[in-house]
C-alpha cells in the first residue's frame, strides 16, 4: 500500500512538472506581445522596453524558462501583468468561488446523471426513456451561453424565483468573515442563516445550470452501462431466485455498471471544475478563476494565463488519483489485479 | 443496501438544496441594502487601484472617485438628469491657482482643510511628489505630460511652503488647468508611497495597486475580486458637499452586457455604463428605466496603412472613404446612437470644422468611387484588401460587414480578419486596414491630431505622414494665443480631410442605462462618472 502510494505520488508530481513545461511552451505561441498590451495604447516604445524587461521577457527563451521553472517550484506564479499582483494570491483568492460552484454542479450532474440514467435503463425503449433521451440531446447541443440568459430572464427578471446573478450573494448582503471561503459555509460557521440562505439561492442557479450542461455525458454512461450490467447472467440468475427488481437494480445492475460511471464523473468533474466554468462566470458575473482566466486571455496576461492552466493540470492530476482510489473502494479486484 | 442508502443521500440532499431556494426567490433589497447606495455594473473589473497603471474603465471609476485632485471639471445645473461639464475647470483641493505675469508659473495653494481619509494632512510635499509621479514613466500619462509644458518634473514642480506649490511650464498650454482635474493627476500620500518603494519599485506601484491612499469623496470599504468593490463617503473630506450623494457605491463587475441590463431591469443594479446599442434601445422602451445618451468626439475610423503600395494613394484612399455606407452604420449597427464624424476631429471637439455633427466628408457615392479607382488605375475587381478587426468590439465588427458588402459594389474583395485583442494591439501599425476608434481625454484638436497622425508618433497606427500637417501641430502646440492656435488646428484638420488617411466613419455616444429613479449623470469631459453628483429619488 505505502509503495503503491508513492508510486502515485511520483507519478503526480511528474504529470505536474510535465503540465508546467509544456504550458510555458505553448502560452509563447500564443498571439500578441504581452509587453505591448501591458503597457497600453499610450505607451512608448521605450516603455514597453521597460516592462519587457521588467517582466523579464526580454531575456532569451532558455533564461526565461530557467527562471520560469525555480519560481514554479518555490510555488511563485509571477505577477500578473494586468494587476501587477502575485498570481498565486490572485488564484487562491478566486478558487474558493470556482470550487463552490464546481462541486454544487457536480452533486447536481452526478444527481441527474444517476437518476435519469437508471431510469432511462429501467424503462428502456420506452416513452420515459425516449424523452429522457431527448432532454440529453437538448442539454448536449444547446448553446449554454443562449440558456444562461434565457434561464435568467425567466427565473429571475419573470418569475422572480432566483435573485439577480450579480456575483456570490444578491444585493445588499456583505461577504460572510472568510473560514473557508465557501460563502455558504461561512455564513453558517458564523451562525448568519439568512446570509447563507442568500448565498445558496445565489450559488444554486449557475450551478444548475452547469451541472444540467454536464450531466448528459453521465446519463448516457449509466444508461448503457446498467442495462449491459441488468442483461448479464447474474442479474437473470438473481431475477430466477425471485430477488425484487429494486434489489436487482441496485446490487446487481449500478454496483456492477459502478467503474465506467465513476470514469465519467472524473471527467465530468474536471469540466465543472475547470473548463465549463469559465463561460458560466463570464454570465453570472461569479467571480471564480474562470471568469479570471477569461479576463487575462484577452489581454495575453502572460503569467496569469500559465498559473490558471497549471492550476487546472494540478486538479486533473488530483482527480485522477482519487479516481483511482475510488475504483479500488468500487471494485476491489482492481486492487487483486494490480497485486498490490 | 449500502449503496441505495447512498444514493438517497445525494438524492436527498440535492432535494433539500431545491427546496431552499425555490422556497426563498425574489430580488429581495436585502438585510443590508441601505437606502441611499448604488450599484453601477461595468463591463471590467478593477484590474489595479494604481491611477497612473490602470486601464479598465472600472478602475478608472473607482480612482476618479477616491482621489481629489487640484482643480475640477465644472458642471452645469442639472438638466433632464445630466450634469454638463462647462469647459472650465474649478478649484478642487486647491483654494487658489495662479498664474504669474507670463504665464509661466501656476501656483497652487492648498486648502487648509485639505486632508487623506485617515486625517493626516495634504501638504505641497504630497502635490509634488503626486505630480512628479504621475509624470514619470509608471504609467502611461507621462505622454500626456507633453501638453502641460513642464521640461523637467524635478525642477519645474516644487513646493514653495507647505501648502503651496509652484508649477513651472516653457509656456502656456491651454491644457493644463483642463488636464489637472483629471484623475491621472490625483493627490496621493507621499509618505505611504515612500514607505512602500523600493529600488526596484521606485514609484510605489505594488503599493498603489492594491492599497489607496484615499484624498477625495469616497473611500474604499471592502473589495471581492473579480466580483465588486464597495465605496463609502469619505468623512474627512471637505472640498466639495456630498451631503446628498450616495453612501455607498458598489462598482460590479458585469463582463456580459445583456446580463447587465437584465440586472438593471430587475433592480439588482442601478446604472448600466457601456451599454450596446442594442441594449440602448432596450432600456428606452422600458419605462422604468431612464438612457443617458452623452455626444462624445469618440471617432470610429477605418484606418488605411498608408505604407501599404496600392493604399498610399490618397486617390485610393478616398474612393475607399466614398464607398463607405454611413447612414447604413449609423442607423444598423449604431442604431442612430451616434454622430457623423467629419474628419479625424469630430464634433464636439474643440475647434472642429463641422459645428453641428452632420457633415461627412465623402459622401457615400460608387460611381465617385469608381472613376477615383479608376484614376488610380485600377480596375473592377483587381483589387483584395485585408480589414482587421477586434472581434470583442461589436460594433466595429458588425461594421466590418456592411463594409465589405459595400466595397464589393465597386469591385474590391476584402476580407474581414477578426483579432483578439492582444493580438491587434500588438499589430496595430503593420495592418493593412483597420477599423478602430479613439477618444482623447480633454477633446483638444491639436491633442488629438497629435497623436493620431503627426509623423512618427507611436500612435500613428496608419503612418500617415505630411510635412505640412507636421509643422501646424508643432505651431500650434508653440504658440498661447487661442485664436492663432485654432485656426492652425483648422488648416491641419482640411489637411486631414483632403488627404484622407482614414475613412471616418461616425462618432460613438456613450450609453449609459439607469433606473429613473437615479439622475447626476455627468457629461464630463474624461467620460467618467463623478458618483459624488449621482442623485436617488426615494
Amino acid at each position: 500500500m505505502l509503495r503503491s502510494g508513492l508510486a502515485r505520488s511520483g507519478i503526480a508530481v511528474v504529470g505536474v512538472v510535465g503540465v508546467a513545461v509544456l504550458i510555458f511552451f505553448i502560452t509563447r505561441l500564443l498571439p500578441g506581445d504581452p509587453a505591448r498590451v501591458a503597457a497600453g495604447q499610450y505607451a512608448t516604445d521605450a516603455q514597453v522596453e521597460q516592462l519587457r524587461r521588467q517582466y523579464g521577457l526580454d531575456q532569451p527563451v532558455l533564461v526565461q524558462f530557467g527562471r520560469y521553472m525555480v519560481d514554479f517550484f518555490r510555488l511563485d506564479l509571477g505577477t500578473s501583468i494586468r494587476t501587477g499582483q502575485p498570481v498565486t494570491d490572485e488564484l487562491l483568492t478566486r478558487l474558493p468561488a470556482t470550487v463552490e460552484l464546481g462541486l454544487l454542479a457536480l452533486l447536481i450532474a452526478v444527481v441527474l446523471g444517476v437518476g435519469l440514467g437508471v431510469l432511462a435503463a429501467v424503462h428502456r425503449h420506452r416513452v420515459v426513456d425516449k424523452i429522457i433521451q431527448l432532454l440529453v440531446v437538448f442539454a448536449s447541443a444547446a448553446a449554454v451561453f443562449w440558456i444562461a440568459l434565457l434561464a435568467i430572464y425567466l427565473f429571475v427578471n419573470e418569475w422572480g424565483v432566483f435573485t439577480s446573478p450579480i456575483g456570490r450573494l444578491p444585493r445588499g448582503y456583505a461577504p460572510p468573515d472568510p473560514v473557508t471561503g465557501f460563502y455558504v459555509v461561512d455564513a453558517l460557521l458564523a451562525g448568519d442563516l439568512e446570509t447563507a440562505g442568500a448565498a445558496l439561492r445565489t450559488l444554486l442557479f449557475p450551478a444548475m445550470l452547469l451541472g444540467l450542461h454536464a450531466s448528459p455525458s453521465i446519463v448516457k454512461i449509466v444508461r448503457s452501462s446498467t442495462i449491459r450490467a441488468l442483461e448479464s447472467d447474474y442479474a437473470r440468475t438473481s431475477r430466477s431466485f425471485g430477488y425484487p427488481p429494486g434489489s436487482i437494480l441496485f446490487h446487481d445492475g449500478l454496483r456492477n455498471a459502478l467503474l465506467p460511471v465513476i470514469t465519467n464523473i472524473g471527467l465530468v468533474a474536471g469540466f465543472v471544475l475547470a473548463g465549463g466554468n469559465v463561460l458560466i462566470e463570464q454570465l453570472y458575473a461569479w467571480p471564480g478563476i474562470g471568469q479570471y482566466a477569461y479576463d487575462s486571455l484577452q489581454e495575453n496576461d502572460l503569467f496569469a494565463l500559465r498559473g490558471y492552466v497549471i492550476l487546472i493540470g494540478v486538479t486533473y492530476i488530483l482527480l485522477n488519483i482519487v479516481l483511482e482510489l475510488a475504483y479500488r473502494r468500487a471494485d476491489p479486484r482492481v486492487a487483486v489485479a494490480e497485486g498490490r | 443496501m449500502k449503496h441505495r442508502t447512498q444514493a438517497l443521500i445525494a438524492m436527498a440532499s440535492a432535494s433539500l438544496l431545491l427546496v431552499a431556494a425555490a422556497g426563498c426567490g425574489g430580488d429581495g433589497a436585502g438585510k443590508k441594502a441601505g437606502a441611499k447606495e448604488v450599484i453601477i455594473a461595468y463591463a471590467t473589473d478593477v484590474d489595479t487601484l494604481d491611477p497612473h497603471q490602470l486601464r479598465s474603465e472600472a478602475a478608472y471609476g473607482v480612482v476618479g472617485n477616491i482621489y481629489g485632485t487640484l482643480m475640477q471639471e465644472e458642471y452645469s445645473a442639472p438638466a433632464d438628469g445630466v450634469l454638463k461639464y462647462t469647459g472650465k475647470s474649478t478649484l478642487y483641493l486647491a483654494q487658489s491657482a495662479t498664474w504669474n505675469k507670463d504665464r509661466t508659473t501656476l501656483t497652487f495653494k492648498l486648502r487648509p482643510d485639505a486632508v487623506f481619509a485617515d486625517g493626516r494632512p495634504i501638504t505641497s510635499e504630497d502635490v509634488v511628489y503626486s505630480l512628479r509621479r504621475a509624470l514619470s514613466d509608471v504609467g502611461y500619462a507621462s505622454a500626456i505630460g507633453t501638453w502641460l509644458n513642464i521640461s523637467d518634473p524635478e525642477k519645474g514642480i516644487v513646493a514653495v511652503d507647505t501648502s503651496t506649490v509652484d508649477v513651472k511650464v516653457t509656456h502656456y498650454s491651454p491644457l493644463i488647468e483642463k488636464f489637472l482635474a483629471f484623475q491621472l493627476f490625483p493627490m496621493l500620500d507621499r509618505s505611504a508611497a515612500e514607505k512602500a518603494a523600493g529600488s526596484d519599485d521606485p514609484w510605489a506601484a505594488g503599493f498603489f495597486g492594491k492599497d489607496a491612499t484615499e484624498s477625495g469623496p469616497y473611500v474604499i470599504d471592502s473589495q471581492v475580486k473579480g466580483q465588486s468593490l464597495t465605496l463609502v463617503k469619505n468623512k474627512a473630506f471637505k472640498a466639495s458637499d456630498t451631503a446628498d450623494a450616495p453612501d455607498r457605491v458598489v462598482v460590479q463587475n458585469m463582463p456580459d452586457p445583456q446580463q447587465a441590463f437584465l440586472a438593471l431591469q430587475n433592480g439588482a443594479v442601478d446604472i448600466v455604463t457601456g451599454l450596446t446599442p442594442d441594449l440602448a434601445q432596450a432600456v428606452e422602451r422600458d419605462p422604468d428605466l431612464k438612457l443617458y445618451e452623452l455626444a462624445y468626439s469618440d471617432v470610429a475610423f477605418l484606418g488605411m496603412n498608408n505604407k501599404d503600395p496600392v493604399l498610399k494613394d490618397a486617390r485610393v484612399r478616398r474612393a475607399i472613404s466614398h464607398l463607405i455606407p454611413y447612414q447604413t452604420l449609423r442607423d444598423e449597427v449604431m442604431k442612430g446612437y451616434s454622430g457623423a464624424a467629419y474628419g479625424a476631429v469630430p464634433y464636439p471637439m474643440s475647434d472642429a470644422l463641422d459645428p453641428t455633427g452632420e457633415k461627412i466628408a465623402y459622401p457615400t457615392d460608387v460611381n465617385a468611387a469608381k472613376k477615383l479607382l479608376d484614376e488610380a488605375g485600377i480596375k473592377p475587381g483587381e483589387l483584395s484588401l485585408t480589414l482587421s478587426v477586434q472581434a470583442s468590439d461589436t460594433v466595429l465588427r458588425q461594421s466590418a460587414i456592411f463594409i465589405q458588402s459595400a466595397l464589393a459594389q465597386a469591385g474590391i474583395a476584402l476580407k474581414v480578419n477578426e483579432m483578439n485583442d492582444a493580438d491587434f494591439s500588438t499589430n496595430l501599425g503593420k495592418l493593412q486596414m483597420f477599423l478602430d476608434s479613439w477618444y482623447s481625454w480633454g477633446q483638444d484638436s491639436i491633442y488629438q491630431l497629435f497623436f493620431l497622425l503627426k509623423s512618427g508618433v507611436f500612435t500613428n497606427y496608419t503612418g500617415f505622414s505630411d510635412k505640412k500637417l507636421d509643422k501646424l501641430i508643432e505651431q500650434a502646440m508653440a504658440t498661447t494665443d487661442p485664436g492663432e492656435r485654432r485656426a492652425l488646428s483648422r488648416q491641419a484638420q482640411r489637411i486631414v480631410v483632403d488627404q484622407a488617411p482614414w475613412a471616418f466613419l461616425f462618432t460613438r455616444n456613450v450609453l449609459i442605462g439607469a433606473k429613473s429613479t437615479v439622475s447626476g449623470i455627468t457629461h464630463s469631459d474624461d467620460a467618467n462618472l463623478r458618483y459624488d453628483r449621482l442623485r436617488i429619488a426615494q
